[in-house]
């Protein structure tokens, strides 16, 4: 999974480590994918079964239908997500070893702690995919639903958010066209450019709460210079808002299904 | 065994069930019948509670498992006598008829050995055993039909519901469909079995149940049902005597020829003819009542839709509940 962005890496860097390339790499080649499957995975799952006659006969079985069914298998799919996340970021640093990619401690540390947060962030999208797959009943339908919102989510509403930080920093510096920029000094221009990030960041947190891999490329611009274990610490707020997002889909969910007729 | 009372279910504006009532006695093979839409499958996904009816009574098993909402506890507990064969569903492709119901055996929580005895037997009941290691998304719609029985009598039910068993199965298949539903039956088991094909439910119920637009029409053995149906429609009787005689009964009759009659009458009146006939001095030479099918009543109950017709069992059922 992350063997290219490694060997992107040490075709470019010789094996630097520099997090924030490492984590744009990452989170742009292998969210998009892990995140479309994860959410069509779970915007599939209950009305697929619905429609295909097996949630029938799960419960006409003695189990319970929100705890015996809806609870195991979602920690189920988690599971499995989990585990294809760990091993092929084991196996990504292996092959990139054996290509003689250097690797530091660090830089190990970096990978499996994006791994984690993207496992939090696929969690979500899994959460958000039962939701799907509860207020859709046909299986196709679902999936270009949830095709349409991952596109809406990781792309659309990113770039909205991006151009309104853009504008907002545009307006701070007295910026109205191309003439404005050459008028300005280095510093100035600096200045600006960590204006806009610092507004994206808090746009961000206010308007893509619900966007995994804006949340997730957030946490990751931390990364360069900050130790890991105070990476958690310093976005407590994004990491709750995944946790309390993927909690809320699930609660919602298993409120909807609970009362749900099975046809 | 069973008993449903004034089950209702709106789906929007559709009343799928519309105030159903029924009872199901131990050792029956009950025939749900009712046309596509009547409401069968609603009926039998309440009773497990995969549908939330708004108001009604169900019983299963002497447990009151649904009274306005469903008690989850008495519901669980009644799964582990009940078998559930649903309609046109599919089991899962990548396992082999062996991982399938070693799962089912999972869910009754029974131990391995005791599993795998079961899917032995079982297999073996419903002639997959040469099929077990195959996949299951490899085997014939018949063979993946009785592999959904087998899933259904993995805990050796009391009480077993079959939604529309043979639909899609060639007459092979039917048949030996039939002979295993008739041999789960001999040990004295309860069948609940909904179909929309007549024959089927002719041949194999002893009791018969018929549900139009979400109502049960008639209720009883099949013939307490017939003889229902003719004391409504009137019964036909078609006699040849021995010289041309005069019928003087409260009956329509109709001379199909010199010696030849068609009468029809509200009630059985065959002793009555036979004593007139005597009386003018002529002979009844063949006497027959025209026998309805179940078709005939059947489309009866579909076409006219206050008819309602009851064998014992409905009138006892009434008398216990109205």
């Amino acid at each position: 999974m992350y063997t290219h962005v490694f060997l992107g890496i040490k075709d470019t860097m010789q094996g630097s480590a520099n997090p924030k390339i490492l984590i744009g790499h990452i989170t742009t080649s292998t969210y998009i994918p892990a995140g479309i499957l994860t959410l069509l995975l779970g915007a599939t799952s209950i009305n697929d079964d619905i429609s295909k006659g097996t949630a029938e006969i799960i419960i006409s079985k003695p189990i319970n239908r929100v705890v015996g069914y809806f609870v195991h298998k979602f920690l189920g799919q988690s599971i499995v997500i989990t585990g294809a996340l760990i091993t092929s970021t084991l196996f990504s640093i292996s092959i990139a070893k054996c290509y003689g990619l250097h690797m530091s401690e660090r830089m190990i540390e970096n990978v499996f702690l994006i791994t984690l947060l993207t496992l939090l962030a696929m969690i979500q999208l899994l959460a958000l995919g039962y939701l799907i797959s509860l207020i859709i009943r046909s299986p196709n339908i679902a999936l270009g639903a949830s095709l349409v919102l991952f596109l809406i989510i990781s792309f659309i509403l990113p770039q909205i958010v991006e151009n309104m930080a853009e504008n907002k920093a545009k307006d701070e510096f007295g910026i109205s066209g191309w003439k404005d920029y050459s008028s300005m000094s280095y510093e100035e221009i600096e200045r600006y450019k960590e204006r806009i990030d610092e507004l994206q960041r808090e746009y961000d947190l206010r308007f893509l709460f619900y966007a995994p891999n804006i949340q997730l490329l957030d946490i990751a611009g931390d990364l360069e210079g900050t130790a890991v274990n105070n990476i958690i610490t310093h976005n407590l707020s994004r990491i709750g808002i995944m946790i309390g997002l993927t909690l809320i889909y699930l609660i919602l969910g298993l409120a909807y299904f609970k009362r749900m007729d099975l046809r | 065994m069973l008993k449903i009372e004034n089950l209702v279910k709106v789906y929007k504006d559709v009343r799928a069930l519309d105030g159903l009532s029924l009872e199901v006695k131990e050792g029956q093979i009950y025939g749900f019948l009712g046309p596509n839409g009547a409401g069968k499958t609603t009926a039998i996904l309440s009773i497990l509670g995969m549908i939330f009816p708004q108001k009604g009574r169900i019983e299963v098993l002497g447990e009151e498992v649904f009274n306005g909402k469903f008690d989850e506890k008495k519901l669980i507990k009644v799964k582990y006598r009940i078998g559930y064969m649903p309609e046109n569903a599919t089991l899962w492709d990548f396992l082999t008829p062996m991982q399938t119901l070693d799962i089912i055996g999972e869910a009754f929580k029974m131990s391995k050995v005791e599993r795998q005895k079961r899917s032995e037997e079982l297999l073996k009941l419903v002639d997959l055993w040469d099929a077990r290691n195959k996949k299951v998304g490899k085997l014939s719609k018949g063979m993946r039909q009785r592999l959904l029985l087998a899933q259904a009598l993995v805990n050796d039910p009391e009480l077993l519901i079959l939604d529309e068993p043979m639909s899609g199965l060639d007459p092979k298949g039917i048949a030996e469909f039939k002979e295993l539903i008739r041999q789960f039956n001999k040990g004295g088991k309860t069948l609940f079995f909904s179909s929309h094909i007549l024959a089927h439910v002719e041949e194999i119920c002893n009791t018969i149940g018929v549900i139009v637009k979400g109502k049960l029409r008639a209720q009883g053995t099949l013939n307490n049902i017939k003889r229902e149906f003719l004391r409504k429609t009137g019964y036909i009787i078609l006699i040849e005597t021995s010289k041309p005689v005069k019928i003087d009964l409260d009956a329509k009759v109709e001379v199909i020829d010199a010696n030849r009659y068609k009468i029809t009458a509200s009630r059985d009146i065959r002793e009555e003819l036979h004593d007139l006939i005597a009386l003018q001095g002529a002979k009844v030479l063949t006497m027959q009542v025209k026998e309805p099918t179940m078709e005939d009543i059947f489309l009866h109950l579909i076409s006219s839709p206050q008819s309602r017709f009851s064998g014992e069992i409905f009138k006892s059922f009434n008398h216990t509940y109205k």
